[in-house]
């Protein structure tokens, strides 16, 4: 084949591009940290990170969810706790009172007790977890109202709305789980915390040993009711914590895609780069002592 | 035969020299020049002579000075070159449309979609929040305002490849027209012996150019003429061109000839940018409307179910009509009260039933006649554009190489080779010596034979 100057240099100028093209590539890919910087640079690979990126974004705020509705739910089983405890001290009371020794000095000052004991349940029935009335369902408003009567005392609490509604965190795509417990026989219904304490007090205050013997029935059934659903608060909790560790695992192996698919091999693309780099002065070595010859050199 | 016609042939030798001198020195000058194609002076020894000895030479003519090309291999180049133009228009604005929609920066179209999902799942957590019910809007506006964006730049992307498609037909009608005179001018030189070559030259020089534009076929006529068409229409024939023009009057653009009608697969750069007019943007322009269409009647039809903060429901989240993507927007008296975000199915405010709805609106097949989510229609719109990229990548390297492996075969017939004129200059040099040499010496012989006479 006749070779001509004019294709040598164009040759020469496409080699160096073409290796000047490729050490582009390479020094993107190592500075990014990214092999795949643009969809066409690996189409399939790219829309496998943005399916990945996007599961991983929204496993956060499930993530987040389930952090709310955990937070929620310890917060009630404090609260439970605490209701627990003062229901405790009243049912000790009501043993007492029933022994039969009491004066009625001793049942008045026992009623006065009684009644401080309610107050601070009608208290942690209104108590919220952020914004949110935690034995409200979903009405959203203080969920509890006292009535009292002239000296202030209470006679009666009653609901300010339907407390009925189930309170549900988004776990993950499919599951929804509820973070309220039922208030039927706790704070509402015909049978509650709020009537057991003002029938006590109230026969404290008359003295009246069956009904303080009644009370003491009921202290007991209420106690219950309360470990019964502390039990629930943990059954729910305990799901919730799952559905997170199973969320954490899937995002570790997300992750682990994520990387394979995006990550560059910052060795091997190092090493490639240093072959480029060598091609790339072998190219212009030999062209720069190539495009110099010329039979102008020897002819005088 | 006398003494004197020595002289009178060495005088031809002479000029001889001279003439090859200057197509070396012509070749020389011009071995830069695109599209240049090295000349060469052929000589013929002049008729002879017979004299009763026999014949006697009678000089040296330069017969004619021919252009080196390989006339086929212009032919596959500037078919080849079409393609080749074809694909570098399309890869040009397939870039530009991939940095749209570049949603690997983790700043993309998902991204605002994905926090439109999450800030009602947030607001599930506290739905009577004002914080969680402002950061819907804030979300909500953010993805708006991306649906915006993407499609004002798809918008005048799609501008600037008309104005690239108006420039480029100008200049193919400008070089048609051009073909079309320098044809007429070789006609009008078509006796003299050599001028037309320059203007071949000349001619074949503007077929490159027009050739990478516009997928051409050229034929050699009568004369030294050369014909272009596209597919089985004439573009220049002999000394008359044809003008195209631009039909921007169906639902694709097209080009069109003089007489109105439409021509198919034009090929080159402008096929290209056609293309990627009217199947790529459109497309997208379509598909990116069409999910801005859905994305709000879903959105609307779950929250229209719902009640606000202030006890209302049937109220739409986004203006619901004449939705596309550069014109979607949100309910604007809602925008301004996030009390009106519709959640709560019964009207209490603790109720977060809708934004779980809301929320689960992205695991939906809403698009693509129930076969897949937004994020998935959109993901596939990407890639779909990205696959476009890199095949269309690797048709311009293919092209590429073998337009320059046909260049190299072009260039190996009419390039000029510096070491093989350099040799030519010296047999040039060498001969115009001897024919000095041939003048002095018979010089000295007719002065050996005056100096007898005296």
């Amino acid at each position: 084949m006749r070779v001509t100057n004019q294709m040598m240099t164009n040759n020469f100028i496409i080699n160096l591009n073409a290796h000047l093209e490729k050490m582009n590539r390479l020094q993107e890919e190592i500075s990014s940290g990214k092999k795949v910087n643009r969809p066409s640079d690996d189409p399939l690979s790219a829309s496998k990170i943005v399916e990945i990126e996007h599961q991983l974004k929204i496993n956060g705020q499930y993530k987040k969810n389930i952090q709310n509705g955990i937070t929620r739910l310890s917060d009630t089983e404090t609260y439970l706790n605490n209701l627990q405890n003062v229901i405790k001290r009243a049912k000790d009371l009501a043993i007492q009172a029933s022994n039969g020794t009491l004066s009625r000095d001793d049942m008045e000052g026992m009623a006065i007790e009684v009644n401080q004991i309610l107050e601070q349940t009608y208290s942690i029935s209104n108590k919220k977890s952020f914004e949110d009335y935690m034995f409200a369902g979903t009405y959203g408003k203080e969920p509890f109202k006292a009535v009292r009567n002239g000296d202030g005392d209470i006679v009666s609490v009653q609901p300010t709305g339907d407390l009925s509604g189930k309170v549900y965190r988004q776990a993950n795509s499919s599951e929804k789980i509820q973070v309220n417990i039922e208030n039927t026989n706790l704070f509402t219904g015909d049978e509650t915390v709020f009537s057991d304490l003002i029938d006590f007090r109230d026969a404290l205050h008359n003295g009246d040993r069956d009904k303080i013997s009644d009370a003491l029935g009921q202290l007991n059934t209420r106690l219950k009711v309360i470990v019964d659903r502390m039990t629930e608060v943990g059954v729910k909790m305990n799901s919730l914590d799952n559905r997170k560790n199973m969320l954490d695992s899937e995002d570790l192996s997300l992750n682990k895609f994520l990387g394979d698919f995006q990550d560059t091999d910052i060795a091997q693309a190092i090493v490639n780069y240093q072959q480029e780099q060598l091609a790339y002065q072998a190219a212009l070595q030999a062209g720069g002592q190539l495009l110099q010859q010329s039979a102008a050199n020897f002819f005088r | 035969m006398g003494i004197f016609g020595i002289l009178s042939l060495a005088r031809q030798g002479i000029f001889a020299s001279q003439f090859g001198m200057n197509t070396t020195s012509n070749n020389i000058t011009n071995a830069n020049t695109p599209g240049y194609a090295r000349e060469r002076a052929d000589f013929v020894p002049s008729y002879s002579r017979n004299t009763a000895y026999g014949p006697i030479g009678g000089g040296v003519d330069v017969a004619t000075v021919e252009r080196l090309r390989d006339r086929t291999l212009d032919f596959q180049y500037w078919s080849q070159h079409s393609f080749l133009g074809n694909a570098e228009s399309k890869g040009k604005y397939l870039t530009q449309i991939e940095n749209i929609f570049n949603e690997l920066n983790g700043d993309g179209f998902s991204n605002a979609l994905d926090d439109f999902w999450n800030s009602w799942m947030e607001l599930s957590n506290q739905p009577a929040d004002m914080t969680s019910r402002t950061m819907v809007i804030e979300k909500s506006q953010a993805l708006v305002n991306k649906f915006h964006n993407k499609s004002s730049r798809l918008q005048s992307l799609s501008g600037s490849i008309v104005h690239e498609i108006n420039l480029t037909l100008e200049r193919i009608n400008s070089l048609t027209k051009q073909i079309a005179e320098v044809n007429s001018k070789i006609v009008q030189t078509a006796g003299s012996k050599f001028n037309n070559i320059t203007l071949m030259d000349k001619r074949d020089q503007l077929i490159d150019d027009l050739s990478s534009l516009i997928n051409v076929t050229a034929t050699d006529g009568k004369g030294g003429i050369t014909n272009v068409s596209v597919g089985s229409i004439s573009l220049v024939d002999g000394i008359t061109a044809t003008k195209l023009g631009l039909d921007q009057t169906g639902v694709k653009m097209a080009l069109k000839f003089e007489n109105g009608n439409d021509i198919e697969n034009v090929g080159g750069k402008i096929g290209g940018l056609l293309s990627i007019k009217n199947d790529v943007i459109s497309k997208m322009q379509r598909q990116f409307n069409a999910l801005a269409k859905n994305f709000v009647s879903s959105v609307n039809a779950i929250h229209k179910k719902y009640y606000g903060l202030d006890g209302y429901n049937g109220r739409n989240f986004f203006e619901p009509t004449g939705i596309s993507a550069d014109t979607i927007a949100l309910n604007q008296e809602l925008a301004k009260d996030p009390k009106q975000i519709a959640i709560s199915s019964d009207g209490s405010i603790g109720d977060n039933s809708g934004a779980l709805a809301m929320a689960q609106l992205k695991d939906q097949n809403s698009m693509n006649a129930g076969k897949s989510t937004f994020s998935e229609f959109f993901e596939r719109l990407i890639s779909e554009i990205g696959e476009k990229s890199s095949e269309n990548s690797m048709q311009i390297s293919e092209n590429r190489t073998l337009l320059q492996s046909l260049d190299n075969q072009r260039q190996s017939v009419m390039g000029v080779s510096i070491e093989e004129e350099m040799v030519n200059m010296i047999k040039y040099q060498h001969s115009l010596q001897a024919s000095s040499k041939v003048i002095s010496t018979t010089d000295s012989m007719i002065q050996s034979i005056l100096n007898m006479v005296g």
